[in-house]
């Protein structure tokens, strides 16, 4: 019967402390996610900061500079976007009430934070060459031993991202089921941001270009009055062959032949004393970002090829198939790149000049304008080559 | 009376040639001059197979120098009828009087042509000879254009 009297006194106090624990969980939660926003918020700032500091890099053109930033930049990027899906995750597990979820998802937030600060730190010391270089050369240090998120960092980056990125994620930050450690993986070759790479046609100028700090495709058009088309359609075409080029285009009254860049200048020579030029446009355009960014691309898709390969060795054959898919998504994603980088490099080292032959139209204007002299309208082979006819 | 007759007759004689031509060209073998010449033209000459050589005497009011003529003929030939300045040379007439020779390329039809005009800048008159065919048919008559151009005499 006593025992009884304290069935209720039991029931009342459990649900208090029911009551007190939720209160303290929800509390925890916010807390949580306070700290969430903050990390977040550290982390727009730090990319921002590095955008601003690409950017001023870039309208210096100052390349090695580029290149560092940028790669920082991506990574941060990454980073951010990690620290977002996390976000996403806390705030469901606090919905939840899932402590131990919550848990985790902060300790991946800190670590993430800590990540942004490191890089934003590295960014800081993208000064000068020797400072960038030692970075480059500490980032592939690292390729064969990086922690497993950098290299999912490096599939985002090259936009070789499976369909499921969360098997791969897991499959990377895990490593496959079987063995505990990952074979050593090779570690690609040092590589300078504009290191040559093989000339596409072995052509001389081609490796050359690459290594020019400035890449400018130069391209020239010419209109040249309508006189002997053919032969000079033809001498065009043997002018860039004597000058190590090719013929890319031939038409009726137009041709586009490829000129070495270094002797681009005694093409446009030569060609003036062809025939008589009505227009001339000789134009440069600046590719050196988009290479720059290439090549980083490249650099990252490459050192993710050789990380899922390494993974690939002694995984599971479940976990195989994964990675197969995604190592052949990275293959393809590195021909691609390898083909945009190959046409760019031929745009930089040889020139484009296009000749077309075409006769001006007179304009209304112009009709108007010439000069009032009517014997100069009767000019001309027409009148000079009809003879009128004459009775005998 | 005998000396006025022949005071009369040199007077006539100046007169006609006052009054009548104020050049002097000759057709190269080969090419026949055509007697009714008909504007712009004042003389004619033409290959059996289809080259011409012309010449005509333009009046001028207007006071401008060979230069002048030149630039304009060559943006007329260029800019409007569509031409290719080939080659351009200073020259003199048979009575020494500068001049200046055009020489325009152009295409008809896939075919080409060369049209070559001499301006020599007189008293109030610009005398303007011309010479054209196809390419194959100037290469051909080269040398009796050449000549004929080179019999122009102003006067």
């Amino acid at each position: 019967m006593r025992a009884r009297r304290w069935i209720p006194v039991c029931l009342v106090t459990s649900l208090a402390l029911a009551a007190t624990s939720r209160a303290a969980q929800a509390g925890t939660g916010r807390e949580q996610e306070a700290f969430a926003d903050q990390a977040m918020a550290r982390m727009r700032e730090n990319a921002s900061e590095v955008r601003t500091r690409l950017g001023s890099a870039r309208s210096s053109r100052d390349v090695v500079r580029t290149l560092c930033l940028d790669s920082k930049l991506t990574q941060l990027e990454v980073v951010q976007r990690q620290a977002e899906d996390a976000r996403s995750t806390l705030r469901r597990a606090s919905l939840r009430e899932d402590m131990d979820a919550m848990a985790q998802v902060s300790a991946v937030l800190t670590r993430l934070d800590g990540r942004a600060k490191e890089l934003r730190s590295e960014a800081d010391r993208c000064v000068g060459e020797e400072l960038a270089f030692a970075a480059a050369r500490d980032e592939r240090k690292a390729v064969g031993q990086k922690e497993p998120e950098l290299v999912l960092e490096a599939l985002e980056v090259t936009g070789a991202t499976s369909e499921s990125p969360a098997t791969t994620r897991q499959l990377i930050t895990q490593g496959p089921a079987a063995p505990a450690t990952a074979p050593p993986v090779a570690t690609p070759p040092p590589s300078t941001p504009f290191a040559p790479t093989p000339a596409p046609s072995g052509s001389p100028y081609t490796a050359d270009t690459a290594h020019e700090a400035s890449m400018l495709a130069y391209s020239a058009d010419f209109t040249l009055a309508v006189f002997q088309v053919d032969k000079s359609l033809a001498s065009v075409e043997t002018l860039a062959r004597d000058l190590g080029g090719y013929l890319a285009q031939r038409g009726d009254a137009q041709i586009t032949v490829r000129v070495p860049r270094p002797r681009f200048d005694e093409a446009i020579a030569r060609l003036e004393k062809l025939g008589d030029i009505t227009h001339r446009n000789v134009s440069a355009e600046d590719v050196t970002d988009e290479y720059v960014d290439l090549e980083l691309r490249l650099k990252n898709a490459r050192a993710m090829r050789d990380q899922l390969a390494a993974l690939l060795k002694g995984a599971i054959v479940k976990d195989a198939v994964e990675i197969e898919k995604e190592l052949a998504k990275v293959t393809e994603v590195i021909e691609q790149i390898e083909g945009r980088l190959k046409v760019m490099r031929d745009k930089v080292g040889y020139s484009s000049i296009t000749v077309s032959f075409q006769a001006n139209a007179p304009s209304p204007v112009r009709t108007n304008a010439i000069l009032p002299f009517t014997w100069l309208d009767t000019m001309g082979l027409e009148p000079l080559l009809n003879v009128p006819k004459v009775s005998p | 009376m005998k000396r006025a007759v022949v005071v009369f007759a040199a007077l006539a004689l100046l007169g006609t040639a006052a009054c009548g031509r104020s050049y002097d060209v000759a057709a190269a073998p080969g090419f026949v001059k055509l007697e009714n010449t008909q504007p712009p033209y004042d003389w004619r000459a033409v290959a059996p197979d289809g080259v011409a050589v012309a010449m005509r005497v333009v009046p001028l009011e207007e006071r401008a120098d060979l230069a002048f003529w030149t630039h304009a003929v060559t943006l007329r030939m260029r800019e409007m009828n569509g031409y290719a300045l080939v080659d351009s040379r200073d020259v003199k007439s048979r009575d020494g009087t500068a001049g200046k020779e055009l020489v325009f390329g152009h295409d008809e039809s896939g075919k080409p042509f060369v049209y070559r005009v001499r301006l020599y800048l007189g008293e109030k008159r610009l005398f303007v000879v011309e010479a054209g065919g196809t390419k194959e048919q100037m290469d051909r008559y080269a040398a009796s254009v050449d000549w004929m151009l080179a019999t122009v005499k102003l006067m």
